[in-house]
């Protein structure tokens, strides 16, 4: 778990939803957005959604990214934004990434789905990162504007 | 170098004092004093333990008397008061699992007693739960350093509007420390540094030092510890305090002994201190929530075998067919108890005939907490207060353990570890009146191999009828108590006077306080301990 620069870009909270291990790409992502500017409070893999919520709350979090790599995503994400409304956090921002459903779902509808459960942005698994991170300084930006 | 080291603690009904001799090779005892606590004035009976122990005098504690103490010729003294029973502190965090939790184990280790909490945004029900709760210190916690300011502010607000007299403690968000010292400006504040600075960090040290510090403050005045403090030129130490002070010397310093446990049973409430690993990092195990610490002393309120007597019992009555069954005949003779859970109704009723009524229990609870100093008349007393005991310290150290719930994955089952895990503990240190003076070894093993049983036996039985709904035998919930700790007795009750010298010379005073304690009779038979 790590926090770093003190002109941060907006404080986010990183982990990988569910019973799913797969660190590597958690770890990557830390790496980049600390890079890149943002206060990162990575919670690491297996984290439900009341330990993403748990932590966006005492860091007062702009955005919370949430991986999912094993296929199950959809079931894990289930409710995450109705959760952070009855959590007191309801205009946090929320992302989504990942291997989200297991098959050949075209990656539109996987975003419709996700949308409609109250994420904000949707990505697939071989999104470049540079993207991700223009978008998330834009939208925190928004957010903290009152815009969002 | 030869060196007298008097050490006193002033208990709720006794003081109690040693006095020791450290030389090179290390600390000896050298004899003992107790005499009962006197309330009014707590330095007379303070000066007779200390006359008894040095044969000096003490004559009350004048000026005079201060000047004539002179530093060379007479022994240096520790002391350690355990306050009314221990400081009363009301928790305010932010999230339960995070900045409340931690703020608990604060409290906890400073040698403090949790008597009101709250998370969240403070509401008034809230305030005047705690007003009404008369803490001591408030210790208000909320938000990782440059995280939440709003709920904390809020609750800064609702504090400073409120007429809460006490000391508060901040040591939430550091970056808005500043701004609460403002908003809380006319009440008496101290700060500390952040208790979790990051998610899932925790620093509770400085923490547990102003608590200490506040403790000083507040408990000494009046009934004579300002004059004492004064005679010893040094200040006290909250008894627990000093005790988690050992527990840690004893862990840091003495070799075999990186994991156990020690449970301070009276008769008001119970301690468990723990000392090991929170989370062993076994496959298949994940951890959630926040890593406790190493050092970990948790305090039951409602858990005694007197003062406490009605609450425990309160809390026992749900599972009394669970407890009856396995603590009874008493309980516990050998592995035979569990062959007998097992066994045929028959076997089950026979004990059970033997075993007293719940009406029975009920009234010897009404006789014991009318009385607080009553002491068993009869053989079947005995064994209720055992059963009291035995309940007090079980249910003590399901608190203070945590727990497994099983889980399937993709990826198989897997197990969610949240609290500390006490499995691997290797031994039970009974201090205290009851477990102090009784070889509970074997009835623990027992009572904690089965409260750690799990799904297939608590299925069994619900074939049967009965025992099923003792909650703590679930599949979903694995209590992590001790799994086969060996058993020692603090039988001379050092541990507070050792502690009270932990801090300057934890090598020496946690070596006699090993080799004072005194191991079980039969440890032939638990080998495979280690």
């Amino acid at each position: 778990m790590s926090n770093s620069g003190n002109t941060s870009k907006g404080k986010i909270v990183l982990g990988v939803i569910g019973y799913d291990c797969h660190s590597v790409g958690n770890k990557i992502l830390e790496v980049f957005f600390n890079e890149k500017g943002f206060q990162v409070t990575n919670l690491g893999v297996m984290v439900s959604q009341d330990e993403f919520i748990d932590a966006a709350i005492e860091t007062a979090a702009d955005a919370i990214l949430v991986s999912s790599l094993y296929g199950h995503g959809l079931i894990d994400c289930q409710g995450f934004r109705d959760r952070c409304v009855e959590r007191g956090i309801d205009d946090i921002i929320l992302y989504v990434g990942g291997n989200l459903v297991v098959g050949k779902t075209p990656f539109s509808e996987v975003e419709e789905k996700f949308k409609q459960m109250g994420f904000d942005r949707v990505f697939p698994p071989d999104v470049d990162l540079e993207d991700v991170a223009r978008l998330l300084e834009q939208d925190i930006h928004a957010r903290r504007t009152g815009k969002h | 170098m030869h060196e007298e080291l008097v050490s006193i603690d002033i208990g709720s009904t006794y003081t109690k004092g040693a006095l020791f001799l450290r030389t090179e090779e290390g600390l000896r005892f050298l004899r003992k004093s107790i005499t009962p606590t006197t309330q009014e004035d707590l330095s007379e009976g303070f000066g007779k333990v200390y006359t008894q122990l040095t044969g000096l005098p003490h004559k009350g504690f004048s000026e005079k008397t201060i000047d004539k103490r002179e530093a060379k010729e007479t022994p240096r003294i520790r002391f350690s008061s355990s306050a009314k029973g221990g400081l009363r502190i009301a928790a305010v965090g932010l999230v339960p699992d995070l900045t409340l939790q931690i703020a608990r184990l604060a409290a906890w280790s400073a040698g403090g007693k949790i008597v009101a909490d709250s998370s969240y945004k403070l509401r008034s029900e809230q305030v005047t739960t705690i007003l009404r709760a008369s803490p001591d210190i408030l210790l208000f916690t909320g938000g990782t350093d440059g995280g939440n300011e709003e709920t904390v502010l809020w609750n800064a607000r609702q504090l400073a509007s409120s007429p809460f007299q006490g000391t508060i403690l901040y040591a939430g968000n550091t970056t808005i420390q500043r701004e609460v010292l403002r908003i809380l400006e006319g009440k008496r504040v101290v700060v500390a540094p952040n208790v979790m600075p990051r998610v899932g960090e925790i620093r509770i040290e400085e923490t547990r030092q102003a608590i200490q510090r506040i403790f000083l403050d507040t408990i000494v005045e009046g009934k004579g510890l300002k004059q004492v403090q004064e005679f010893c030129g040094t200040e006290p130490v909250p008894t627990p305090a000093a005790v988690f002070d050992l527990v840690e010397a004893i862990g840091t310093h003495q070799d075999g002994w990186d994991r156990f446990c020690v449970i301070d049973l009276g008769g008001a409430t119970t301690d468990v201190y723990s000392v090991g690993e929170a989370f062993w990092g076994e496959e298949g195990v994940v951890l959630k929530g926040i890593r406790e610490p190493k050092v970990k002393r948790t305090v039951e309120g409602d858990l005694g075998i007197r003062v406490s007597a009605a609450t425990l019992w309160d809390t026992v009555r749900p599972f009394y067919q669970f407890f009856i069954k396995c603590i009874w005949n008493d309980a516990i003779s050998g592995g035979e108890v569990i062959q007998e859970l097992q066994g045929s109704m028959e076997t089950e009723s026979a004990v059970l005939r033997e075993a007293p009524t719940e009406e029975e229990i009920n009234r010897y609870v009404e006789k014991v907490t009318m009385n607080t100093s009553y002491l068993p008349d009869s053989e079947r007393e005995k064994k209720i207060d055992r059963f009291l005991v035995l309940a007090a310290v079980i249910i003590a150290t399901l608190r203070h353990a945590g727990v497994l719930e099983e889980t399937y994955t993709p990826a198989g089952r897997i197990f969610l570890q949240s609290g500390k895990d006490l499995r691997p503990i290797k031994a039970i240190i009974g201090s205290g009146g009851y477990l102090s003076l009784f070889d509970m070894g074997e009835p623990l093993r027992i009572l904690f191999r089965l409260v750690a049983m799990g799904e297939q036996e608590s299925k069994k039985r619900d074939d049967k009828g009965n025992i099923v709904d003792f909650r703590f035998s679930t599949n979903v919930r694995i209590p992590l108590v001790p799994k086969n700790p060996l058993y020692y007795r603090d039988a001379s009750y050092m541990f507070p006077l050792l502690g009270n010298y932990a801090k300057e010379y934890p090598k020496e005073v946690s070596r006699l306080a090993i080799e004072t304690l005194v191991a079980e009779s039969n440890t032939v038979l638990h080998q495979e301990v280690g």
